[in-house]
């Protein structure tokens, strides 16, 4: 049976429970029962660096089984960094560790009187010091919980300086770069004086039929090998948006003021990377795909620095975001991200933000101790990294994240920060796409690609293939604002299906049509716990999940106006072969209309009582 | 001798052409863009880049005033 456990860290106390069958119906595991124990856990008034936040830790439903890239596991609390949702999901080893060490779910309560990590390990919670981390990055802190326990097995969760001194923005770090990122789970951590999780366990996961399994999985290999989507993320990963959203004009640059920038393509191309930078490749639990670089600078200031990466969203953000095309910059500022454990996607639109605050006055030297801002300066870029984390000079304001570092700046800083629901938005400009504008301006942890981004909007997909794919046709121009309320909804289902079962969705068919889709996670979901579940079900457990999400939202105060996307993409797209684009109010109020009606919530956003009920989300 | 070819999606303009497999450059019949092949296998071809950035970005070039 698979087992949670609620962990007080205040008393260094525990207690197993076993995971009610009627959740797994209803939510699966992962991201799902992550979210339905939040809402029911913390409320609009807990703070979410109090200890009475609550962190839970959920690896999905398929997570260390035989399978495909199901290796996930979701970190979940009230968001230190936007004051709403905070979910995040890792991939790596970590998740089917601690199912093998004998854990699904661990829900974290309270503050430790001291720094400690939990040793989880066959079945057992134990609480160790942790005081002795207190100088160490992440990196560090894996080996020594290694070299301490003596086994070089144990797969670690943890953060860095970051999330020790309570940076908003602080991540979880597992491995080299694997992170639980955005919304601050890191902080999370910190605040509860909670340093690591270390887990190492040899117990099996019951499998209702192996040899089912066994079969579906051999026939989803065969399947999704053959993909371009596969072949093109086993060579370049994610990097690959990089040269894609620049030849399309959707590259963010300079704080979104442009879709594409004129100068640094020679540079920042994910070949040249490749070429210049790469020395192998890494992969996370289970997954053929091994999508993640392992680089090298072989010459330079940074000559010698090793670090696995960089995602898209580090090269963009730090590249046309921030006006820079040094590669070497942008991978010393991923390494130190890595060490740190700060969140890369808010560290890069944070410091897009302040550049252009800085561009036009609002901040001075003065108040970056020297630090000259200015747009692709490398200096300004790695500075401001090791400012947030030293609590210092203008990274003082950002370690307490950017809403009350826009307070302390004043004089409208806020406008020019581009976020919706608090959280930042990533490198790309997706106001090209109306399902992915829709996805962006709604997504429940704020903006977010990983949570509703239609991805195939960007492939001009024949609406047949729409049809057969999604179950709907969706209309192949991007630029339509016509049945993209389905294009979004279909996302946010297989999303949080895919969350749910802790499988990587750059292995679903929110990245590539040939890709895992519904039809293989109900083959697996059989052969794995002997569920049988359709299409409609998978869609229903899919809308589960956002509905409830989104009534945590709307307990904090979250309505229709904060479904929106910042007002600079209201205007013109200025380059590129889509030049002229831009989101118009009418017919993106009307999308949003639909789509609310298609989720059974009101033309306020909130979820309609009849809905809620007809979920069995009622309390 | 096979005379096949493999569609290919511009990202100019979004029209498809057909490649012959292997070939690492291609010109777009439409918009007559001159594009990097990167084939992952005989069947699998993408644009990967144009043929210089360089040109590319500057025929982008802003077009409408900002802001
Ligand atoms: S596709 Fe990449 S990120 Fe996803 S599981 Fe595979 S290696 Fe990990
Ligand atoms: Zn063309």
């Amino acid at each position: 049976m698979s087992k949670m456990a609620y962990i007080s860290l205040t008393d260094e106390t525990f207690r197993i429970e076993e995971i009610p069958s009627e959740q797994r119906k209803l939510f699966l595991g992962g991201r799902g029962i992550n979210t339905h124990l939040l809402y029911q856990m913390v409320g609009e008034e807990t703070d979410p660096m109090g200890p009475e936040n609550v962190l839970v830790v959920g690896a999905g439903m398929l997570t260390g089984v035989a399978g495909i890239a199901n290796s996930r596991i979701s970190f979940s609390a009230k968001s230190p960094e936007t004051g709403l949702l905070g979910d995040s999901a890792m991939g790596g080893f970590f998740g089917a560790e601690l199912r093998y060490a004998g854990f699904d779910h661990l829900v974290i309560q309270g503050k430790a009187k001291k720094p400690l990590y939990l040793w989880i390990h066959d079945g057992k919670i134990e609480f160790y010091d942790a005081s002795s981390f207190s100088t160490l990055d992440t990196l560090q802190i894996q080996t020594k919980i290694r070299e301490d326990l003596k086994d070089p097995k144990i797969q670690v969760a943890c953060i860095g300086p970051a999330g020790r001194n309570l940076v908003r923005f602080a991540c979880i770090i597992h491995g080299l770069s694997h992170a639980a990122g955005r919304t601050g789970m890191g902080a999370v951590m910190g605040s509860k004086n909670l340093w690591a999780i270390a887990a190492r366990g040899k117990s099996a996961i019951a499998v209702h039929d192996p040899r089912k399994l066994l079969e579906v999985v051999q026939k989803h290999y065969q399947q999704v090998t053959r993909t371009k989507g596969f072949l093109a993320s086993s060579i370049y990963g994610t990097m690959i948006r990089l040269n894609n959203t620049r030849t399309q004009g959707y590259e963010g640059g300079l704080n979104h003021r442009y879709n594409m920038m004129e100068y640094g393509g020679e540079e920042l191309d994910a070949e040249v990377f490749i070429e210049r930078y790469e020395t192998g490749k890494a992969t996370c639990f289970g997954c053929p795909t091994a999508c993640k670089h392992m680089f090298r600078v072989p010459r330079g200031i940074y000559q010698g620095m090793e670090c696995e990466g960089p995602e898209y969203y580090g090269c963009g953000g730090w590249g046309s975001q921030c006006g820079c095309s040094n590669w070497e910059t942008i991978l010393e500022a991923w390494n130190l991200c890595a060490k740190y454990g700060l969140d890369v996607g808010s560290m890069t639109s944070y410091t897009a933000w302040l550049m252009e605050l800085y561009e036009k006055g609002f901040t001075t030297k003065k108040e970056t101790e020297g630090l000259s801002l200015e747009w692709g300066n490398s200096e300004a870029i790695i500075g401001l990294i090791r400012q947030v984390v030293e609590n210092r000079g203008v990274g003082k304001l950002l370690a307490q994240g950017w809403i009350e570092a826009a307070k302390a700046i004043g004089k409208e800083s806020a406008r020019y920060m581009n976020h919706v629901k608090g959280l930042s938005i990533e490198c790309d400009d997706v106001r090209g796409h109306r399902a992915q504008t829709l996805g962006l301006a709604t997504a429940s942890r704020g903006a977010c690609h990983l949570r509703s981004r239609y991805t195939l909007e960007e492939f001009s997909l024949p609406e047949e293939a729409t049809r057969r794919l999604t179950g709907r046709p969706v209309r192949q121009d991007p630029a339509t604002y016509e049945g993209k309320e389905w294009a979004c909804y279909w996302t946010e289902c297989i999303c949080s299906i895919a969350d749910a079962l802790g499988v990587c969705k750059f292995m679903t068919k929110w990245l590539s049509v040939g890709l895992l889709g519904f039809e293989e996670f109900i083959e697996l979901i059989e052969a794995v716990t002997g569920m049988k579940l359709s299409i409609e079900e998978m869609l229903e457990i899919g809308e589960r999940i956002y509905t409830t999400e989104r009534l945590f939202l709307t307990r904090e105060g979250i309505t229709r106006k904060d479904d929106t996307v910042p007002e600079k993409f209201f205007k013109p797209w200025t380059h590129g072969p889509k030049a002229g684009t831009k989101i118009e109010n009418e017919p993106f109020e009307k999308l949003l209309d639909r789509y609310y009606e298609l989720h059974g919530w009101d033309r306020n956003g909130i979820p309609k009582s009849e809905s809620v009920k007809k979920l069995g989300l009622e309390k | 001798m096979e005379n096949r070819e493999i569609q290919i999606r511009c990202k100019a303009c979004s029209g498809r052409f057909g490649v012959p497999p292997l070939q690492t450059f291609a010109w777009c019949p439409a918009c007559h863009q001159e594009w990097k092949i990167k084939w992952l296998d005989s069947e699998s071809g993408m644009i990967i880049a144009p043929v210089s950035w360089k040109d590319y970005q500057v025929k982008s070039r802003r077009i409408l005033p900002n802001e």
